[in-house]
């Protein structure tokens, strides 16, 4: 019987599953350090990525499920790191991480796949700013390739009630050094701005809106996580006429920056509603948006409200996309139509459905919760805003979750608090 | 091989000659599908016949087998053939016992066959996902290097995963 060359092992390993893989740990010392080792966590990561094998979807505000993307067809209940409180808030996912926050604001970055997880220290909002009141708060979360790190923001934007002007803190939080710091103001004052930012080319990215005598402009704002710096990115050139009325959200898709176009008609039945989805194939050039695919209602879709992408499957030549929060659009791109609309049972109707790949990528050191500090009471008095960005052409911004929902934004002293609320 | 096609370009024939002797012509197409072949060829130019001393008769014709339907599906630029170069992946791999597979992917990888060690590689991975860390043992000949003690501290470390 022929045995394997080392080479022709790893490559074997580097498409097992993650549960299988911390089994196989046991099966030699050799094993136990591959499995572990940096290089085949990279590896068996970028196979994942490349062939989109091994992708979950992860959802749920009080009780959390991930769905198999390979087989769309059951649920799984997890079991998250941190006290579920009142609600729990997916931040976002990268390279199989996802950062969670609680609505005591207690956070951790967690990896479903390995059940291993770290808390993320509690940083308290600067109370420098004199006269300021919150107006609103952004995060986001993604990896830095060149320093090997992950990386979650926070920006916290306050109005100053003396000048009636925008200040922002930002700060962001390092997985390596376990501690936050703080980084350039966020430069695009005067802009609605809002939500959960979409990781794509190293780089968070937000829709921002300026009202210009009823008509706002749109354009997307850009934290790149290597330089730190801000910069502002081109929304496609698209025709849009007088009535159309769409409202547009962010999302990753393949890798690409990826805009969707969610067009409304109110005037028909909601059966006229319709999405283009625009991919940046060169990142940051403005001419490189194409408009990838669009889905209207069919007989395989129905009518919908919204459909949202959530992952490309490159070899089958499909995405699968979010179809009102509670169905899975699977869409061939080959045949350009909607090939199938599944519902899984156990789940509940979702904004916020993310994508993450079970890998094995570690937490640094400690696995435990040793780093979180306890997170603070209700500390100072309360201040509740409602926001709502609308105008002429019923365009509604959008960071990533709320889709037709008001935001409910709590300032609770030591955490800041996010809530979705239904209208 | 018949190529009833009608190119004016001459088809190259190339000689491999296996460990055990066994010789095959193939057309220079087919063989450099084959990494290694591809770079034999490029250096040393005009040399058709082609040793190679580490596979052996049986691996070298299947490998050459399977180049030869992936050439042939490709040079139609047919839509449908990732499909069929698909189907027909599918059935190369599918009655390979565990001792020629081992055998086989050592051929395509010493080829530098790309496509063909992916092939090989998901299908040996395919048949070791959800095993027992005994089975595996068992199916690539390890023996355990723990310490007494050890394999059960790791076992406890993600118990979880045995269930």
């Amino acid at each position: 019987m022929a045995t394997l060359p080392w080479d022709s092992i790893v490559g074997i390993l580097t498409r097992l599953p993650v549960k299988d893989l911390l089994r196989y740990r046991c099966v030699s010392k050799p094993w136990c350090s591959l499995i572990d080792g940096p290089d085949f966590i990279k590896m068996h990561l970028n196979h994942s990525v490349g062939t989109s094998s091994n992708l979950s979807l992860i959802r749920g505000y009080r009780v959390l499920h991930s769905v198999d993307l390979d087989t769309l067809d059951s649920a799984v209940r997890l079991t998250p790191p941190i006290n579920v409180g009142n609600e729990i808030k997916i931040l976002g996912c990268c390279n199989g991480l996802v950062a969670l926050a609680n609505s005591s604001g207690v956070m951790a970055l967690w990896n479903p796949s390995t059940r291993k997880h770290k808390k993320v220290p509690v940083s308290d909002p600067n109370y420098e700013v004199p006269f300021g009141v919150f107006d609103s708060e952004m995060v986001g979360f993604g990896y830095d390739p060149l320093n090997d790190d992950y990386k979650l923001l926070r920006v916290i934007h306050y109005i100053r009630i003396d000048s009636d002007s925008f200040q922002s803190e930002v700060k962001v939080y390092s997985l390596k050094s376990n501690t936050w710091k703080r980084v350039g103001d966020f430069p695009y004052q005067g802009y609605k701005k809002y939500g959960i930012g979409v990781f794509a080319s190293n780089s968070l990215h937000w829709m921002v809106a300026r009202d210009h005598q009823y008509q706002p402009s749109f354009s997307i704002a850009a934290f790149d996580l290597v330089t730190e710096e801000y910069r502002k990115i081109s929304l496609p050139d698209k025709k849009v006429s007088w009535d159309d009325k769409f409202y547009t959200k962010l999302a990753e898709l393949g890798g690409w920056l990826c805009v969707v176009s969610i067009y409304v008609d109110d005037e028909k039945a909601e059966a006229s509603n319709y999405v283009d989805i625009w991919v940046m194939k060169q990142y940051g050039v403005k001419e490189s948006w194409t408009k990838l695919f669009s889905v209207a209602p069919s007989y395989v879709t129905g009518s919908f409200e919204y459909a949202m992408p959530l992952a490309y499957l490159k070899s089958a030549h499909q995405v699968v996309l979010d179809q009102d929060g509670h169905k899975f659009l699977l869409y061939d791109l080959e045949r350009k139509r909607a090939k199938s609309v599944r519902k899984i049972t156990g789940l509940s109707k979702c904004f916020d459905t993310f994508v993450y790949v079970r890998s094995l990528v570690g937490l640094g050191g400690g696995d435990g919760d040793n780093n979180g500090k306890k997170a603070g009471e209700n500390g100072n008095k309360r201040k509740k805003q409602n926001q709502r960005v609308s105008g002429q052409k019923r365009l509604i911004l959008e960071g990533f979750c709320w889709a037709t929902e008001d935001v409910d934004v709590v300032f609770a002293g030591k955490g800041i608090r996010l809530r979705a609320r239904n209208l | 091989m018949s190529s009833s096609s009608t190119t004016t370009t001459t088809t190259r024939l190339l000689m491999l000659k296996a460990s055990d002797g066994v010789t095959f012509e193939v057309e220079e197409a087919v063989a450099t599908k084959l990494g290694a072949i591809n770079n034999m060829v490029e250096e040393e130019g005009s040399e058709d016949l082609i040793c190679l001393p580490n596979v052996n008769g049986k691996f070298l014709g299947m490998v050459l087998e399977w180049c030869k339907k992936h050439a042939n599906n490709n040079t139609n630029s047919d839509k449908g053939n990732d499909e069929v170069n698909k189907w027909w992946d599918k059935e190369f791999v599918m009655d390979l016992d565990q001792n020629t597979l081992y055998h086989l992917l050592m051929a395509a990888d010493y080829l530098s066959g790309t496509e063909l060690v992916d092939l090989l590689t998901e299908k040996v991975a395919s048949m070791i996902r959800g095993k027992k860390v005994e089975e595996i043992r068992e199916t690539f000949k390890i023996k355990s290097d723990f310490l007494p003690g050890q394999e059960e501290e790791i076992r406890k470390k993600n118990s979880w995963a045995f269930e």
